[in-house]
């Protein structure tokens, strides 16, 4: 402490030009030497600046204030307001694609192989958004996943999920590299997870990659449930496809 | 929605009033957080992204850069959007051709092309921002002082702290905290990174 804290008085003086000539060739020779000091003079200098930007600064304040009534007022008791309407809409969905399920199943014959319309429907390229801070094995499974290497992203995503299986990010993605690799049962499992937290941002995606892989795996009844849901859940982001899909299965 | 003109907006902003910023929140955040969303993005991500698009707005209100040609709205989803595909970009990933805009009926204003939103003394400059606002107040005043250019005695005096000495450990202490969680964040970390390339 005490060394960091005379280096920070050190920096401090050569920020207010209070050196002498000595002192200042010292320091330039450290700066020049010693990368984590320059850092620590960079910042304290680019600092000075930006903190000083009082109205931007004002400004920013204020609009965190704004986010947080917002959400005072309006997010809470939305989730709610979503999550009821949704265990509603679920179960109604899933009474009415029992029925149409067990129509299709028995009496409607087969316009599109099941193979077929996963290849239409599946599209793994989805952009990778997770937090890579402090944890090295998530950076490698990213520069796996990205290349392609599922399987070698599969083993690190485990690694992960076996220590945090609460990150829904990895589990997501886990997922999608388990279809990729064809192992559909894993990946479903995985969705399921995703599905059964109920409060995370996958959750429409994991619906729809599920469905599909119910799909290809020759549980068309199940899928065609899964599609019924989504496409009567007019908000969903893959409503649209939903309702395709289910034209093609000829629903 | 509770409406507000778009002269009312520009003016609010402008003023930094608290009304209007509050107004502009809850009239628009929704849109940009579900565009956010729909492209695979979080909730943490469409607030970053809306907070600082505002911010961009008000410089160029600020600066007499600012020239309305479509609803602010419109503006504002353009500013938002470019900074979301902009983020993704850097993150690794083209977005652009894929992106899924929540509603259909916009068009996406030419006027924020020209915007440099992700300079990197924008994202230092947000990211400062941001963990100062996390400081105590105590701490934000010490270090405001100090960045302003008072000495450890004025800022002894204003403070009315005991010492001399007290004020150095507390200055030290805030500043240490304040750097800390900078040098900690990835965005940062990135920009050091690409500084020794």
């Amino acid at each position: 402490m005490d060394t960091k804290f005379n280096l920070n008085e050190l920096i401090e003086r050569y920020l207010n030009n209070q050196l002498n000539p000595e002192e200042l060739d010292s320091f330039n020779k450290e700066m020049e030497l010693n990368e984590k000091f320059r850092r620590e003079v960079e910042l304290e200098k680019d600092l000075k600046i930006i903190v000083q930007r009082e109205d931007v600064l004002d400004l920013r304040r204020k609009i965190h204030k704004a986010a947080l009534s917002y959400n005072r007022k309006n997010e809470s008791p939305k989730i709610l307001h979503i999550n009821i309407k949704r265990t509603i809409l679920i179960a109604a969905c899933i009474a009415a694609a029992f029925f149409v399920s067990i129509l299709i199943y028995n009496n409607i014959p087969r316009k599109n192989s099941n193979n077929n319309l996963f290849n239409t429907y599946y599209n793994s390229d989805i952009s990778l958004n997770l937090n890579r801070s402090g944890n090295n094995g998530l950076a490698e499974a990213l520069i796996s996943y990205n290349q392609k290497n599922y399987q070698d992203a599969i083993n690190i995503f485990n690694d992960i999920l076996s220590s945090d299986s609460s990150n829904i990010a990895v589990a997501f993605y886990a997922g999608v590299s388990y279809i990729e690799t064809e192992d559909f049962k894993s990946a479903i499992k995985l969705f399921n997870h995703i599905i059964k937290d109920q409060d995370n941002l996958y959750i429409e995606h994991a619906e729809w990659f599920r469905a599909l892989c119910l799909l290809r795996i020759g549980n068309k009844a199940e899928a065609i449930k899964e599609f019924e849901k989504i496409s009567k859940d007019t908000i969903n982001y893959h409503n649209k496809e939903a309702k395709e899909i289910l034209k093609e299965l000829d629903i | 929605m509770i409406k507000i003109s778009e002269e009312e907006i520009i003016r609010g902003l402008l003023l930094r009033d608290e009304k209007v910023i509050n107004l502009i929140y809850e009239n628009y955040f929704p849109l940009i957080k579900r565009m956010v969303k729909r492209n695979f993005g979080n909730y943490e991500n469409a607030e970053d992204v809306f907070q600082e698009a505002l911010v961009i707005i008000y410089e160029k209100i600020k600066n007499n850069d600012f020239r309305l040609r479509c609803s602010f709205k419109t503006f504002l989803y353009s500013v938002c959007r470019n900074q979301w595909i902009k983020s993704m970009f850097k993150c690794g990933r083209e977005y652009q051709d894929k992106f899924f805009d929540v509603e259909e009926y916009f068009v996406i204003s030419h006027d924020v092309q020209d915007y440099e939103l992700f300079d990197e003394i924008k994202i230092k400059e947000k990211l400062f921002h941001k963990y100062f606002l996390e400081l105590s107040k105590n701490c934000q005043r010490i270090l405001k002082l100090y960045f302003y250019g008072k000495t450890n005695s004025e800022i002894t005096e204003i403070m009315r702290f005991k010492s001399e000495i007290y004020t150095r450990t507390r200055k030290y202490t805030c500043k240490e905290t304040l750097k800390k969680k900078i040098f900690n964040n990835p965005e940062y970390k990135k920009i050091l990174y690409n500084k020794t390339l």
